[in-house]
């Protein structure tokens, strides 16, 4: 509400709460961490220009996540775009390869990537399709339910269901290896 | 419960959203069941195993420049705002300066009733416009029409 009154602390209170979530979502889906930060600065500068518009009704961190989904996905395709005429070079590599373009090593991300299993759950959330990959970080990561990511990716409940059930069948036949578990343990 | 029921339920089982005795039932189903229980006991370890996933770390400076971003807007829409309020102010005094020259221009504001008292003057001198109609009708012959006005006025004098 303050936010909506043009409150400057309020708003700088908004970016302090969400600014982890919005950051790490972006990442997860983008896979720069670079990229990521400024599209997750123009989640917040977004939310403050259609402050108005918002209704108490819904879910505040929906409609930021909304926001947000619709910002990456416009990102991702505009990117395929701008890539599309060296698509021949990127034909049988890893799509992981694609999103992924900052190799700095600088930041906490890139000194963990050395691990093994870290990279091999990188690639494997990078490799998902898309849609699939945005509804399981938004189920994993950020703890929405069914009808919340419903909502933020404008679907029917059903739909993310069917989506999460292939996102989880993905990944558990991507590391399957690296699962250590067998039909006997607790279930 | 059936393996199939199991295969469609068991992405709900696994986050804990079944109802209970739905749960349960499958709960149950597994305990039998080794290729379910395969299934379900791999889905929730890759599931777990998803938290190796390293979070990134926003840079110290995220909210800083988050914020010059948000200054920059809000002066834009700030100067926005003066702009649509200097032109309303402009549109109003034009509007108030036109009412004052409408209102002021009394030949308009009298020509309806000027009109009207033409028209009676007309009424009034019919005659004339009849005679006016008369002399139109010569056009170029009006010396003729002044020979015969001329005439006619002697006529009379003759026959007084």
């Amino acid at each position: 509400m303050k936010v909506q009154r043009g409150d400057e602390s309020a708003f700088e209170s908004l970016v302090e709460i969400y600014k982890q979530s919005i950051i790490q979502t972006a990442y997860r889906y983008v896979g720069d961490s670079s990229l990521a930060e400024d599209l997750a600065q123009e989640v917040f500068l977004r939310v403050y220009r259609a402050r108005a518009r918002y209704k108490p009704l819904a879910a505040f961190k929906t409609w930021v996540f909304r926001i947000l989904y619709n910002l990456v996905v416009n990102e991702v395709q505009a990117r395929k775009k701008r890539f599309a005429f060296s698509l021949e070079s990127l034909r049988g590599r890893d799509r992981s390869e694609f999103f992924i373009s900052d190799q700095k090593a600088t930041t906490p991300i890139e000194e963990m990537e050395d691990k093994e299993l870290h990279r091999k759950v990188r690639e494997t959330v990078f490799n998902l399709p898309e849609k699939q990959r945005m509804a399981l970080v938004l189920n994993k990561y950020e703890d929405l339910s069914y009808q919340e990511i419903a909502e933020v990716m404008n679907m029917s409940l059903e739909a993310v269901k069917s989506m999460l059930f292939r996102a989880r069948e993905n990944v558990r036949s991507k590391l399957v290896a690296y699962l250590k578990v067998e039909a006997s343990d607790e279930v | 419960m059936k393996c199939e029921e199991v295969r469609e339920k068991k992405l709900e089982f696994l986050d804990n959203v079944l109802p209970g005795a739905t749960h349960d039932a499958l709960d149950e189903h597994l305990l039998t069941c080794t290729r379910c229980r395969q299934e379900v006991t791999e889905l929730r370890a890759a599931w777990d195993i998803l938290d190796e996933f390293p979070d990134p770390t926003p840079s110290g400076d995220f909210v800083q420049r988050t914020m010059a971003s948000f200054q920059k807007i809000r002066s834009r829409e700030r100067k926005a705002v003066a702009l649509r309020r200097a032109v309303l102010a402009v549109a109003a005094g034009l509007i108030l300066v036109l009412s004052v020259v409408l209102f002021d221009s009394g030949p308009v504001a009298e020509t309806g009733s000027g009109s009207a008292v033409a028209d009676e003057d007309v009424i009034e001198n019919l005659d004339l416009v009849e005679d006016l109609e008369f002399l139109e009708q010569f056009g170029d012959d009006l010396d003729m029409v002044m020979e015969y006005e001329f005439y006619l006025a002697l006529s009379e004098e003759e026959a007084l």
